[in-house]
């Protein structure tokens, strides 16, 4: 299942939260290229759990970030291991991360303007 | 109980609309996720049943999945969308992107390009040269029917001699070959300026001329029959001089230019960068009718025509034996000559046409060698890259995506190889510049071309084209070796060591004989071209260069015999006297500047094609020319200077003269005739050393010196030896000469050394720019069989490991990475050492002086190619000895 546990917002950052789950994919692969199931556990485990991708959210998901041109998998395969699909960012995909960041950043600034939120420091 | 997770997502997820490669990834990469999830919860402690669960809980919902997954409705060819796009141009610029990172992780990429660069660099340098040296633009209009004609008589050494006026008239009345025929002559004219004299370089011109060889006039106009009637009184000038003298006034014609104390108007300005043997600032007309009553021993002009549309050159060839013939019964003293029709656009080519042909067929072979490289280096990164074709290949890129990727690559190494490349050759001509003559002599003749600058600026489209071509050549074939390599494993997506790489293959076999083949031939054919130089080096022209300056002085036409009799030997004591000065002398000509004079000699009692006089080169020098040169008295005395004209007649002559009339006599004291009128009967005094005068490859010519006080040129040339220690004094030297009438010039002062330096630069440059090349086919070769060699000893680690483990030596490890590559490299030994046999017959045919190939050379390249092959094959083979059984293994 896919669970997103953050405040309430109204509708009209409704819109931002739908982006969010290709957000986090995204952010994650502004690094090393990282397979499938790497990707779910760090989610899992940089959200101390609160947030978790199934196979069923995540494969989805990023096949259409890949249709989309925004990421690009390959396989490869290592002695004595089952191959896997690693993930990177294309081009594309770095400019759409760095357009959402930069909502994000905008949006988390102006609830903690609006209701003295502070944002959270990242861990 | 193992649940086999890849039966148990494909039993759930059906994606009829996918194609059955794709959907066959996604069951895998969703099967793996479901068997690591059903792992971790094992390792974590719970049971198969709750592992097994944990997996499943995954994915809750397998018809949302479907659907999801379904709502990506596209087949898989556009769910790999970063590999494969719609559209044929969409996703070029991922895979220029894609392209440009391959290439720099490509660990062979710098051998590549050094490759690419070298081949196509020398591929186009030595395409620039033929161009310019022998293809240039002429100036002239359809230079094609432009020839010239020689007279030639093969019993005197006289293959292209100049021809007398009325001989000259003779052929223009008589031969009907041609549309026109003109004679010219070149020489010095004194331009007075201020009380100082300047001289110009000027051609002296038919009227014909200018319409024989195709040339108008860049202002004003150029001669007309019309204009013979005042020849004394008119000049078309250079660009350069209308540029200098008349600041490129634009109304210039009509001005006038004081040339020789008279004043010369000005018809027209010639073209810039008109030249024929050298560019003349001035031309000047001259008059039928003095050609008419000049000698017909008086051999003065040379001769251009142009050849009437429907006659070819072997026409005009006939047409001239036919004259020639009726000339020689009508003048018996003519007997033994002919005319020799040459083209016009080969003649000025001849001294540079062998080099530079010798310099494109060695680059072609260095080209070769590249072009082997760069497959082989190719086909290695198809091996290397197999395993990620086949994985791009089974996401679902098609063909079509990973050729272009290959094209891609392939277009980039062009573009970047092609642009060093074409920087290398522009360094590489600049370069050549300095290291080649301005000038060339045209053998056989005293005629001297002027080399046009080498550049890459204004090639012609065949340059472009065949540079054009060697790099798609090389690219095409890379990309063929690439994909051939490829085509053994792209299906099977378990590509490892590829078993084609182990493999010493023909291919690879022809490749590294090839390239030791090549090296040896280039490397034969530098080092015969090294012997060649260094024998030149080594031979004596006859007298001591030493730091002995020359330069021209004079320019006395304007004074009578003893005028200019009294003003050079004043100019000598002047010159002696100088401070720095050890002694000075006199020569109507420098030697080795080819140039040649003949004069008539009788020899009592020989007769010679049954007539008492033949010809001979012969000199007017003063009694300080010998010492000054360093020249040898071998018998007899040198002249004094008190032989001048009132004293009686005397001469001196060199060995081979001595050698060719007196065999085994002393001729000291033998009475001659010169047919020269002021010296008739003379006496020879002395026998001196032999001096090459044409050049160093061509033995000493038969030679008579004179004193020139009986008939002085109005030009001559001015030695000078500087006292052992002192400073070459020129500037006082100058002084000198000017303290005698400082209206009188000096002219191109040069040093004897660099005069013989130059007598062989052809020769040195084409020694540098195929020993140059053949350096390089050398480094190329060596790393071309590195390359094999290492490919060769990293397949067959495996192998040589087993070996190992079954307790194989060094020995036999060596010899099972060596051993067939050395072979090879033998074997393209000896074809090479044939190359250098043929090509070394072909040059001694053409070039004299060429050496033969000697067992000594021989064995010197092949030991070069030795060193090369053995140093290339030290790496690999220490890898292999290095070998650690079970680390090949298990990496296999």
């Amino acid at each position: 299942m896919f669970h997103i546990y953050m405040a309430k917002t109204d509708a009209s950052t409704r819109s931002l939260q739908k982006g969010s789950a290709a957000f986090l994919v995204l952010s994650l692969l502004d690094g090393p290229d990282r397979h499938g199931y790497e990707l779910a556990q760090l989610i899992e485990r940089r959200s101390d759990g609160r947030l978790a991708f199934k196979a069923a959210t995540l494969y989805p998901l990023l096949y259409k970030l890949e249709q989309q041109g925004w990421v690009a998998g390959r396989w490869v395969e290592r002695a004595g291991e089952r191959r896997k699909r690693y993930y990177r960012l294309t081009a594309s995909g770095r400019r759409v991360l760095g357009e959402r960041r930069r909502i994000w950043r905008d949006f988390l600034d102006a609830l903690d303007r609006v209701t003295g939120l502070r944002p959270a420091t990242s861990k | 109980m193992a649940v086999n997770w890849t039966e148990y997502v494909r039993a759930r997820l059906s994606l009829p609309g996918i194609a059955p490669e794709r959907e066959a990834a996604i069951v895998e990469e969703l099967a793996a996720q479901l068997e690591a999830t059903c792992e971790r919860a094992r390792a974590a402690g719970r049971s198969d049943a709750e592992a097994t669960a944990a997996a499943a809980a995954e994915v809750p919902d397998w018809a949302a999945l479907t659907a999801s997954l379904g709502g990506l409705t596209a087949p898989a060819r556009t769910i790999a969308a970063a590999d494969d796009p719609p559209s044929r141009l969409a996703g070029l610029g991922d895979d220029l992107r894609h392209a440009v990172r391959a290439l720099a992780a490509w660990r062979a990429l710098p051998a590549a390009l050094v490759m690419l660069t070298l081949a196509i660099g020398a591929i186009l340098a030595a395409a620039a040269v033929v161009d310019v040296w022998i293809f240039r633009d002429t100036g002239l209009a359809r230079a094609d029917r432009v020839v010239f004609v020689w007279p030639t008589n093969h019993a005197v050494g006289q293959p292209r001699d100049v021809v007398s006026g009325p001989t000259f008239l003779d052929w223009q009345r008589r031969t009907t070959s041609f549309t026109g025929l003109a004679a010219f002559a070149d020489g010095g004219l004194t331009v007075r300026r201020d009380g100082a004299a300047d001289v110009f370089y000027s051609l002296a011109v038919t009227p014909e001329f200018f319409a024989v060889a195709g040339v108008n006039a860049a202002v004003g106009r150029t001669f007309v029959a019309d204009d013979v009637g005042r020849a004394d009184a008119i000049v078309i000038i250079s660009h350069g001089v209308w540029q200098r003298e008349f600041a490129g006034d634009p109304a210039v014609v009509g001005r006038t230019l004081s040339a020789l104390g008279q004043p010369h108007e000005v018809l027209g300005v010639l073209p810039e960068g008109f030249a024929l043997f050298g560019a003349p600032d001035v031309v000047t007309l001259l008059d039928p009718r003095r050609l008419e009553r000049e000698s017909r021993s008086f051999y003065n002009y040379w001769t251009i025509g142009r050849l009437r549309d429907d006659r070819s050159r072997a026409d005009a060839q006939r047409d001239l034996d036919a004259v020639m013939a009726a000339l020689v019964t009508e003048h018996p003293g003519m007997r033994g000559w002919t005319a020799t029709v040459t083209g016009y656009r080969q003649t000025m080519a001849e001294p540079v046409r062998l080099p530079a042909f010798v310099l494109l067929a060695v680059a072609m072979l260095v080209l070769a060698v590249g072009l082997g490289n760069t497959v082989h280096l190719l086909a290695c990164r198809a091996l290397d890259g197999r395993r990620d074709q086949a994985i791009r290949a089974a996401l679902g890129a098609s063909p079509a995506r990973l050729r272009r990727l290959r094209v891609i690559e392939g277009a980039l190494l062009a573009a970047f190889g092609g642009g060093l490349g074409l920087a290398l050759a522009a360094a590489t001509l600049r370069l050549a510049n300095t290291l080649v003559p301005t000038t060339a002599a045209i053998a056989g003749s005293a005629a001297t071309v002027a080399l046009p600058r080498l550049t890459l600026a204004g090639s012609s489209a065949w340059v472009v084209s065949l540079t054009l071509a060697a790099t798609a050549l090389l690219l095409g074939a890379g990309l063929a070796g690439r994909r051939q390599a490829e085509s053994v494993a792209v299906t099977p997506l378990r590509a490892t060591s590829p078993a084609g790489s182990a493999r010493f293959t023909v291919g690879r076999r022809l490749l590294l004989g090839g390239q030791t083949a090549a090296a040896t031939t280039l490397l034969s054919v530098a080092a015969l071209l090294l012997v060649l130089v260094w024998r030149l080096m080594a031979t004596s022209p006859g007298f001591d260069p030493g730091r002995v300056i020359a330069m021209q002085i004079g320019l006395v036409g304007d004074l009578d015999a003893g005028g200019r009799a009294r003003y050079y030997r004043d100019v000598v004591q002047a010159v002696a006297a100088t401070p720095g000065v050890l002694s000075a002398g006199l020569n109507d000509y420098l030697p080795l500047t080819n140039e040649d004079d003949y004069e008539g000699i009788e020899i009592p009692g020989q007769r010679h094609d049954g007539r008492p006089v033949t010809r001979e080169e012969w000199r007017r020098v003063s009694a300080g020319y010998f010492p000054t040169m360093g020249i040898p008295l071998v018998r007899g005395r040198l002249l004094a200077d008190s032989d001048d004209e009132r004293a009686v007649s005397v001469a001196v002559v060199n060995e081979a003269f001595a050698r060719k009339y007196w065999p085994g006599h002393d001729p000291v004291g033998t009475r001659i005739r010169i047919t020269s009128r002021p010296y008739d009967w003379s006496e020879v005094v002395g026998v001196v050393g032999d001096v090459r005068e044409v050049s160093l490859d061509q033995p000493a010519k038969p030679m008579l010196f004179v004193p020139y006080q009986r008939a002085p040129r109005p030009v001559m040339g001015l030695f000078v030896r500087p006292r052992p220690g002192a400073e070459a004094p020129l500037a006082a030297i100058r002084r000198a000469v000017w303290s005698v009438d400082p209206t009188r010039p000096v002219v191109d002062p040069v040093a004897m050394r660099r005069l013989v330096d130059d007598s062989f630069a052809v020769q040195r440059a084409t020694l540098w720019g195929a020993g140059t090349l053949a350096v390089l086919t050398w480094l190329l070769m060596l790393g071309g069989i590195y390359a094999i060699v290492a490919v060769i000893a990293a397949a067959r680690a495996p192998e040589i490991a087993v070996r190992r483990a079954l307790g194989a030596g060094d020995g036999q490890v060596l010899m099972a990475v060596m051993g067939a590559p050395c072979l090879a490299a033998a074997a393209g030994g000896l074809v090479g050492v044939g190359g250098a046999a043929v090509a070394a017959r072909l040059l001694a045919a053409l070039v004299p002086g060429m050496p033969d190939l000697d067992p000594l050379t021989t064995g010197a390249v092949a030991a070069l190619v030795g060193v090369a092959v053995a140093a290339a094959c030290v790496m690999p083979a220490r890898r292999a000895l290095a070998v650690d059984p079970l680390v090949a293994l298990r990496a296999e």
